[in-house]
């Protein structure tokens, strides 16, 4: 007979960590389920610098292997390399269809959170890795003495250029709208950096190669539509995020931008299954909001699993 | 591991993949060899060469007959394949 779980969590970002503390710490035996890293993004920043009880701030990787072994403590059973493909509900039991054995549980969490979005222009996915990236902290240093895109106005691609900044001759940083979107501090810090250029009203309609690698990109002037072209080594892309729900398959309900609807108790559409973090409607994408979202959901997973739990 | 000569793996400094993916070979005893391409000039060109791309992790594993499985990011269904655990 398979092992059945009190606590299925799927995701190992800061909201599936926060939930296994608080439902381990209840005596809930919980498994927490990822494809790919422990802290999920932001193990790939460099710096967070606003996360509270970090007065320096603190390396991303270092705080998402700190929220491991944190819920570890505890006794979370943590799993990576597991690709989660589908979740069903049957008798009051849920299972995860997953790459491996199936997994069950009688309550699951959903915090998968969110992915980087594509530029969806041609050339990006053909030189994916040749020249077109997605993640600074791992490639940006190969970068070291060459010209670079960044795309994006949001807090991660202003963060990300901070951090790329350090390696690239040159960066030109292409904004779609007419200002910056994210934090007036990082803003400031990127105005003060001389080899970064900020062009806004700009997009890339076409990433161009010479060879295997990047050469350039043709860019649109979003105001006043004249073309135009770019010199570069590198393009990374800081476009926003996309919810992780695909693998859902309808199992819940989603909003209409794929993101997870919940209650104010975190519940989803179908009983004993909860969602908090970034994968949510309303979530508003801070580490310290996906940690008290995941400590909500946790609580409200004793208080419905409450009937029928034995403390052991 | 015995069908295995070697693993040898690209790495940055503050690169998350890698980090996950060095812990995932040490839990299951695997040795290997990292190479910094953040650091190494010159090791850096020998990856753009030998991958064809600038992505990492990037892991060669070179089995016993010579043949080599190049495995570009921190794929740990197709690393747990080739490493036969």
């Amino acid at each position: 007979m398979a092992k059945i779980y009190d606590v299925a969590v799927v995701g190992a970002g800061p909201t599936g960590l926060s939930a296994a503390v608080y439902t381990t710490r209840e005596d809930l035996e919980t498994v927490v389920l990822d494809h790919g890293v422990i802290g999920g993004l932001i193990a790939t920043t460099e710096i967070v610098d606003n996360y509270p009880g970090f007065p320096e701030g603190i390396g991303g990787l270092e705080l998402s292997d700190l929220m491991r072994k944190q819920a570890e403590r505890f006794g979370a059973e943590i799993r990576t390399g597991v690709d989660v493909a589908g979740l069903e509900r049957s008798d009051e039991l849920l299972t995860l269809k997953t790459n491996s054995d199936p997994v069950l549980a009688k309550s699951v969490l959903i915090a998968t959170g969110s992915s980087y979005k594509h530029l969806e222009v041609p050339g990006e996915t053909e030189l994916g890795g040749r020249g077109v990236h997605y993640c600074a902290t791992c490639d940006g240093p190969l970068y070291r003495g060459k010209r670079l895109v960044t795309v994006g106005g949001g807090n991660t691609a202003l963060q990300e250029t901070l951090f790329l900044a350090k390696f690239a001759s040159h960066i030109t940083m292409l904004v779609r709208g007419s200002e910056f979107r994210g934090a007036e501090v990082l803003v400031e810090q990127i105005q003060k950096l001389p080899n970064v250029e900020v062009k806004f009203n700009t997009s890339i309609t076409k990433i161009l190669a010479e060879g295997h690698k990047v050469s350039g990109v043709e860019t649109v002037d979003n105001a006043t539509k004249a073309k135009g072209q770019l010199e570069t080594d590198g393009v990374f892309v800081f476009v926003g995020l996309l919810p992780n729900t695909g693998w859902l398959g309808g199992a819940v309900e989603l909003d209409k931008r794929g993101l997870v609807k919940v209650g104010n108790d975190f519940a989803t559409s179908l009983p004993g299954v909860y969602a908090a973090g970034d994968v949510c409607a309303g979530s508003i994408g801070q580490i310290a909001s996906a940690v008290g979202e995941g400590v909500s959901a946790a609580l409200s997973i004793r208080h419905y699993l409450a009937p029928h739990h034995v403390a052991k | 591991m015995s069908k295995i000569k070697s693993v040898t793996m690209y790495t940055t400094g503050v690169c998350a993949y890698c980090h996950a993916e060095k812990e995932f070979l040490k839990q299951h005893d695997i040795k290997f060899d990292e190479v910094r391409v953040d650091t190494d000039a010159q090791a850096a060109e020998e990856f753009i060469n030998l991958s064809g791309q600038m992505g990492v992790p990037f892991t060669v594993v070179k089995k016993a007959d010579d043949t080599e499985e190049h495995i570009l990011g921190f794929d740990q269904p197709r690393l747990a394949h080739a490493l036969g655990i």
